[in-house]
């Protein structure tokens, strides 16, 4: 496999954990607006499992490109005798804890030990990459870990809403809020790790081409502005004030949530992708 | 209020935090060093500025035929995990040339050779 396509695949692997994750999240943070059941929530689990799975495949794969090695020694290796792959065997409990929770509950929503399975697979997700090799890995980990999870919980519940909400929800204007109240809560969290992301990678600036990682970082920040744009301009403007009240445009607020959701997976795919890209090349 | 708590944390840590120079493993200096003539060397070790994953960091140095001089395996000392060293046979006089690949710990693959002459 080409180089090239090697890094998207493995960065569309890993963009299917924060998003079925952060869905995972938002269906017990947002509750009853949001329609969903236990065959939703495994579903969504086996999502989170088939993207840690083909984490592990393709980062093998990566590692043993041109070396003459048996590939079932080399994924071995690679998962336990490297950091992010014991990190992501670390993941594999977590992933069972999650899919037994779903299974367990009437309403396949996450009670308290899914959710912290599903954190522990996001800070898991966060200690790979530049966090590895940062001079405090612990403060690096704090920053990243809020970071992915913040934008995890806004992506999964736009992507949740915009996959499964927006036909049988008893009550739009009521999942369209929590959306809103959601968002707005992960916003400042995003933005101030975000920021503290960007101080940590300011001594590789001087290096930066442009093209590779300072052109996916801005792509990254763009897609990010514009869901944030569509998403205040549908609150101010499709939302009525009384949860209870009938939407005025339904239609045209689950048309632009629809954008968002895929603005937002496009904002997960670039951040995975930057996660497995030298910052200097 | 949550978000203003959290916002306050934030800052308090970015304060705390100190610049971290996160990057994929370059080399920062080599003995022998690049296009030098030198006396046999009893090793190879090669300093990066990442520290490295040993299960697939390596050193293979081969001579002007092309023929590795050693089948053994690079190793990254416990107590330098940002180096790869390799210990080599006595070499004859003649050209050598380094190549090297490395996995950081934060996952970038790397990769390189260079030269060096045995007097």
């Amino acid at each position: 496999m080409p180089g090239w396509l090697a890094g998207w695949a493995m960065a569309a692997a890993a963009t299917l954990q924060p998003a079925a994750l952060g869905a995972l999240l938002s269906a017990r943070l947002i509750g009853r607006p949001l329609p969903w059941n236990r065959r939703v929530g495994c579903g969504v689990v086996a999502i989170a499992a088939a993207g840690l799975a083909g984490d592990m495949l393709l980062a093998a794969l990566a590692l043993g490109a041109g070396d003459e090695a048996p590939f079932a020694g080399t994924l071995w290796l690679s998962l336990t005798a490297t950091h992010a792959g014991l990190l992501r065997l670390a993941a594999v409990p977590a992933v069972l804890v999650l899919w037994f929770d779903c299974v367990r509950q009437p309403d396949g929503r996450p009670g308290w030990p899914g959710c912290l399975a599903a954190l522990a697979m996001l800070l898991a997700r966060a200690a790979g990459g530049h966090v590895a090799d940062a001079v405090d890995p612990l403060a690096a980990l704090t920053v990243h870990g809020l970071h992915l999870s913040a934008i995890a919980l806004w992506s999964g519940s736009v992507l949740a809403a915009a996959l499964a909400g927006w036909r049988s929800s008893a009550a739009p204007a009521g999942l369209a809020r929590r959306l809103s109240t959601l968002a707005t809560t992960t916003l400042p969290v995003i933005a101030l790790t975000g920021a503290l992301n960007w101080q940590r990678m300011q001594p590789m600036v001087g290096l930066w081409r442009w093209h590779g990682y300072p052109l996916w970082l801005s792509v990254k920040l763009g897609a990010a502005l514009a869901a944030l744009a569509l998403g205040a301009w549908n609150r101010w403007r499709h939302l009525p004030n009384d949860d209870t009240a009938p939407m005025p445009d339904a239609a045209a607020f689950w048309r632009i949530l629809r954008l968002e959701a895929l603005l937002l997976a496009l904002t997960l795919l670039l951040g995975a992708r930057l996660g497995a890209s030298a910052p200097g090349a | 209020m949550l978000s203003s708590l959290s916002t306050r944390l934030l800052l308090m840590l970015g304060l705390a935090m100190p610049l971290a120079a996160s990057a994929h493993a370059v080399i920062q200096r080599a003995q022998p060093a690049a296009d030098t003539v030198v006396a046999a060397p009893h090793m190879v070790r090669i300093d990066f500025t990442e520290p490295l994953e040993p299960a697939f960091s390596s050193i293979v140095v081969r001579n002007a035929q092309g023929q590795p001089v050693t089948a053994d395996k690079a190793a990254v000392p416990s107590d330098a995990p940002r180096s790869l060293t390799l210990v080599l046979p006595p070499l004859p006089a003649g050209s050598y040339q380094v190549e090297w690949r490395t996995l950081a710990r934060d996952g970038h693959r790397t990769g390189g050779n260079y030269r060096f002459k045995v007097r």
